[in-house]
């Protein structure tokens, strides 16, 4: 072998290894991003499933509640006067404090610490002239503190909390009377403009509601499609164009159904603005394309010889696509129904167009109560800029992810298990 | 004066052997024909030669192929140089999607054979004569070789497998996807081909082995039941099972 | 009041159902079926529910025209336009509500007397239609029960009606989508010049904001200029492009030529868990991780970059589109025909030359189809850029400048209250139509070349 036979084969060599290492820092790569960005959401996120309370003593002294009565009812105790009370039991944590400074310690709290307060004794009545121990929502500045996401050794001004309730906080803290606990308001509570009380509630419910629509609307619709094109429709023209229709639908921007359901659900047929009915509708809309493809691949997938094996004992057309076909392709279509709601799921602008970006605090009962959707309400709490809120946001994040696995693993065990394979 | 020398040659798809205890000799510059019935393993070996088993993941291969005193089952030997010196002419013709230029031109382009543009052309050239397909070829080099007929698709993808002047040519079936006439072409081209270069053929048609070859060897179920001039194979075999396959009696 | 008429077919329906398979089984003493007696059923229970209710559906959707017509006739001789006469109807429509909390006039009045006359007498002509029409073809139907006709057949052939028409929906989709953009995008092409929106440089809609009356329409000429748009578009696309292909097209290719068995067990669903991700998670992880880091990288180069840039949305953007490119050009790869590999290692070329000379050439076009149907997806993409990218139309080709695009422009214009009538929400929809036509035009391209590429090697 002359020399320069052996060069270039060393060249050959170097090339292949050098194009097989090209392939693995690409793997690499999108490895790496995926690595970042769940270590990113989840070291933000997994904060806010704690919840801070400062806990203070309340005295529920039946004069400062301007209750007259000797044995008041449930009722009185509803309409008594809590102002006092609560104001008493947080200025207590530093009776030094200067009156006009007050609400220095009073911002350390939620402002539904009179609620609160209020509701302690609602649920205990016997309470009533006592002095005790009370758990109060912190605000989401202490909160942050607490969980070490503010930094503490920058300039007074620069910080959301001052020296002074840095004091407080600090010596609270020794005491053992900063409570830190798993944060099942999140879960419980709509969504608010105060960060520490924000919860998920509106949106998921908004969201389920959004994806029940949407499975009721599309999988039929689709399935029926499905069969259709791929047992009846004759081979011509218009069937053509209903493919390549329906293929060119899958491909469409999400947004662009968003304009749709604008202009028609909402400006023409008048349905409810900002609800999950409109929203599912539009998100059905965009599903049936996916599901429909997923079906037919399934009904392709099932043989001939099954369908010629019932027509040859006499059954119809349509007894053969009932009884046999579609039975055998229901876990495919299953599944990839699933992958299309979980899409679904995760959309955003066509939910923003429909309205359903509205604040909504309340807790919505039916589809046509207005609501938010999960990913709707992270992009609401992203435009927000407080730090509380940035842990809400991943938290909320994690809380999807969580439903889009769950979904996906749906999808691939029905898939896995239930699927036969043909040979 | 022999050429390829395999011994014990075992080959496994997983769990299932393939090949059993297959030795044989190949002759320098003669044309060897493997026969016998569909999944008998003739094709498997055949790809031991120019270790194309290496593609298929699960297939593992156990034995000594010599090729003049180089080790062909060895892992340290190198596949590229081995395919350099050993072409091979698939079963159906698979020309590359490329120009008709291209497809010759491949080989000699990546194993740097050709100093110039020239050069180049006198290799396509000299490929496409051999292969018999230049006169047919010569005016319409930059067209796409898959536009070619079946018969002249294989021939091109034998002028590829010339191009690199291999000491070896494996062909595996090349006739089985086409007409008689084109069959016959290809038959003359293998009794030219044999002048320079080493001829391993598999092959279905007992016919094709006789009129072709010098030696022939009969695979059944994995192994080799007999291996001799094709003369005596086909006149007076001395394996029983050879002589119900050569007469027609299964396979 | 139309649940109950609904309902009460539905409920005919279902009893006719029965009363069908029963009488079947009263002539099988006779005669002999001419199908199972279920199918008995099922003919009487389409005859009874289906013809009723498709006159319903239908009545449903024209008398809100036909009712409108009836009361609007009375102000036609009053040259108002056709603004004018939608709020006159929406408020006598508010008032026979009971809802209505404006001035009452003696003309209003009377409208709405007359439209809670006309919608009580529709109200009881449907509900006598749509019974009657029921009542006749449910009597048809038990008649040709009784004279024991083929039944199975007729089922059959309405199930495929049925089967048809939802094939339709997908059809039906496409024609709403044309429709709704069309409908709003030629009332906003008539105060503004097409020539205007597809050339015109200043994209500015806030200034043409007025609170009574038209806004000026030398205002209107510049304010809606679409070409920053179109460029930011196809600019952040282009970024994501320029992170997606390389890496997602090397991965494609180490996934299925040299990955093994189990590396491509794993990583593909996991290089794929990046394509499930929802668009506003990236949009967060842009907007609050990339968007800072670009900046601080830049800064500390001496570069001045804004923390809405448009390489942290493109980026990001381009990370989103890797999964899909990966997969398809894995596909793709997957699909050349092994005898074409084994051609080119039977020559003793080494795997990256094969790959590059022969397979990659014979994949080509399968990989364009579904680089553009990426490509497609980028422009379409709209979460990444409203949460990441500027919201401001800026003109620019500096990676480092925040820019906007046609989808954040959309959800900038429709977000929170929209007036239809308004020029700002009427170019949105001018916007989804330029969308829809670019991104139809991508997508019928890469479908046509991956199909013909399909079809070649099957």
């Amino acid at each position: 072998m002359n020399e320069a036979k052996r060069k270039l084969l060393n060249k050959r060599y170097r090339a292949e290894a050098n194009f097989k290492l090209f392939g693995q820092i690409a793997i690499g790569l999108a490895l790496l991003f995926l690595a970042v960005f769940m270590y990113k959401i989840f070291s933000k996120g997994y904060t806010a499933f704690q919840k801070t309370w400062i806990v203070t003593e309340v005295h529920y002294d039946k004069e400062l509640m301007l209750i007259e009565t000797d044995n008041p009812s449930l009722e009185d105790l509803e309409n008594a006067d809590y102002y006092d009370i609560a104001y008493k039991a947080m200025t207590r944590l530093d009776p030094s404090l200067p009156e006009e400074d007050d609400r220095q310690l009073i911002q350390m709290v939620a402002f539904t610490y009179e609620q609160e307060v209020k509701n302690h004794l609602l649920k205990n009545p016997s309470l009533l002239g006592k002095i005790v121990p009370i758990r109060l929502t912190a605000s989401d500045d202490l909160d942050q503190v607490h969980k070490g996401n503010y930094p503490r050794d920058i300039p007074e001004e620069d910080r959301r909390v001052n020296d002074y309730q840095l004091k407080i906080y600090d010596m609270l803290n020794e005491r053992g009377d900063i409570l830190s606990k798993f944060n099942l308001s999140f879960f419980t509570n709509p969504d608010s403009r105060e960060a520490e009380l924000a919860g998920i509630a509106s949106s998921f419910m908004g969201t389920v509601f959004s994806i029940l629509v949407c499975l009721a609307f599309s999988f039929p619709i689709a399935v029926l499609a499905a069969i259709y094109l791929e047992e009846f429709a004759p081979k011509n023209k218009f069937t053509d164009f209903i493919e390549v229709n329906i293929n060119n639908l899958a491909a469409v921007p999400s947004i662009v159904f968003g304009l749709l359901g604008l202009g028609v659900l909402l400006a023409v047929f008048n349905l409810p603005r900002s609800t999950p009915l409109v929203g599912g509708i539009t998100l059905s809309l965009m599903t049936l394309p996916t599901i429909i493809i997923a079906a037919r691949a399934s009904l392709k997938a099932v043989p001939p010889s099954i369908r010629e094996a019932a027509l040859a004992m006499g059954a119809s057309n349509m007894q053969t696509t009932m009884h046999h076909t579609v039975p055998l392709s229901m876990p495919g279509t299953l599944s990839g129904t699933i992958i299309g709601l979980a899409q679904a799921l995760g959309e955003t602008a066509p939910l923003i167009l429909i309205g359903m970006v509205a604040f909504v605090n309340t807790i919505p009962g039916t589809p046509v109560d207005p609501a938010a959707s999960l990913p709707v309400q992270i992009y609401i709490w992203s435009e927000s800029a407080e730090r509380g809120f940035v842990e809400k946001v991943s938290a909320c994040i994690m809380v999807l992810l969580g439903f889009l696995i769950l979904m996906n693993l749906a999808a691939q065990i029905i898939r896995h298990k239930f699927e036969r394979k043909w040979n | 004066m022999t050429k390829i020398s395999a011994k014990n040659v075992n080959v496994f798809y997983g769990s299932k052997q393939a090949l059993f205890d297959v030795s044989l000799d190949i002759m320098d510059k003669e044309v060897t024909a493997l026969i016998g019935p569909s999944g008998c393993g003739k094709s498997t070996f055949l790809r031991c030669l120019n270790r194309m088993n290496d593609v298929i993941d699960i297939c593992k291969v156990e034995g000594s192929i010599k090729m003049d005193e180089l080790e062909l089952n060895s892992r340290k030997l190198d596949v590229v140089r081995l395919r350099e010196n050993v072409g091979m002419v698939f079963q159906k013709p698979n020309p590359f999607p490329k120009t008709i230029y291209e497809n010759v031109s491949y080989g000699p382009t990546i194993h740097g054979m050709a100093q110039s543009k020239s050069e180049l052309d006198q290799i396509v050239e000299m490929s496409l004569k051999k292969a018999a397909l230049w006169e047919e070829v010569k005016d319409r080099l930059d067209e796409i070789g898959t536009g070619l007929s079946g018969g002249q698709q294989q021939r091109l993808c034998i002028a590829r497998a010339i191009s690199v002047s291999p000491e070896v040519i494996l062909m595996d079936e090349p006739c089985s996807a086409l007409d008689p006439i084109a069959t016959a072409q290809i038959e003359e081209l293998i009794d030219d081909l044999k002048k320079e270069h080493t001829i391993v053929i598999v092959t279905h048609s007992m016919s094709q082995a006789a009129r072709v070859s010098q030696k022939t060897g009969f695979f059944h179920l994995g192994k080799l039941i007999e291996f001799g001039d094709t003369e005596k194979i086909f006149k007076n075999p001395d394996n029983q099972q050879t002589q119900d396959y050569i007469t027609g009696r299964f396979g | 009041m139309n649940l109950v008429l609904i309902s009460l077919i539905l409920l005919l329906g279902f009893s006719s159902y029965y009363f069908g398979r029963k009488k079947a089984t009263i002539i099988q003493s006779s005669q002999r079926l001419t199908a199972l007696p279920k199918f008995y059923g099922y003919y009487l229970a389409i005859w009874c529910a289906a013809p009723a209710l498709i006159i319903f559906s239908l009545w449903s959707v024209f008398e809100p025209t036909i009712v409108k017509n009836f009361i609007l006739a009375d102000y036609l001789d009053q040259n108002l336009t056709k603004n004018e006469l939608q709020l006159i109807y929406t408020k006598v429509k508010a008032l026979a509500l009971g809802t209505y909390t404006g001035d009452i006039n003696n003309f209003l009045d009377n409208s709405a007397g007359k439209y809670i006359q006309i919608k009580n007498m529709a109200n009881n002509a449907k509900i006598v239609i749509v019974l009657a029409a029921l009542i006749l073809s449910l009597s048809y139907a038990y008649q040709s029960i009784k004279k024991n006709n083929r039944m199975r057949e007729p089922v059959e052939i309405f199930l495929k009606w049925v089967l048809f028409t939802a094939s339709l929906a997908a059809v039906l989709v496409t024609i709403g989508i044309v429709f709704s953009l069309l409908f709003e995008a030629i009332r906003f092409f008539q105060s503004v010049r097409i020539f205007d929106f597809i050339f015109g440089t200043h994209w500015y809609p806030a200034k043409t904001f007025v609170r009574d009356g038209q806004p000026d329409p030398e205002l209107m000429k510049d304010a809606f200029g679409a070409v920053p748009l179109f460029a930011g578009t196809f600019f952040i696309a282009f970024i994501a492009m320029c992170v997606a292909i390389p890496v997602g097209l090397l991965s494609g290719i180490y996934l299925a030529e040299y990955a093994t068995r189990k590396v491509r067990k794993y990583a593909k669903p996991i290089i794929e868990i990046l394509a499930g991700i929802p668009t506003v998670v990236y949009g967060f992880f842009a907007a609050l991780t990339v968007g800072p880091f670009v900046k601080e990288i830049g800064n500390s180069l001496g570069l001045e970059v804004s923390s809405e840039s448009a390489l942290a949305a493109g980026a990001v953007m381009g990370v989103m589109i890797i999964p899909f490119i990966s997969s398809l050009s894995d596909d793709v790869i997957s699909a050349v025909p092994q005898n074409l590999r084994d051609g080119s290692y039977a020559m003793g070329a080494t795997k990256s030359e094969t790959i590059k000379k022969v397979i990659f050439p014979a994949a080509l076009p399968g990989i364009v189809g579904s680089i553009l149907l990426a490509v497609s997806r980028a422009v379409g993409e709209t979460m990444i850029v409203v949460m990441a990218s500027g919201l401001a139309a800026n003109l620019t080709a500096n990676p480092l400048e925040s820019t906007s695009t046609i989808t954040a422009q959309i959800v900038v214009i429709l977000i929170g209250d929209q007036q239809f009538g308004d020029p700002k929400t009427q170019a949105a929809f001018a916007l989804g139509i330029s969308l829809f036509v670019v991104t139809l035009f991508l997508n019928v391209i890469a479908l046509t070349v991956v199909k013909k590429y399909r079809e070649k090697y099957e």
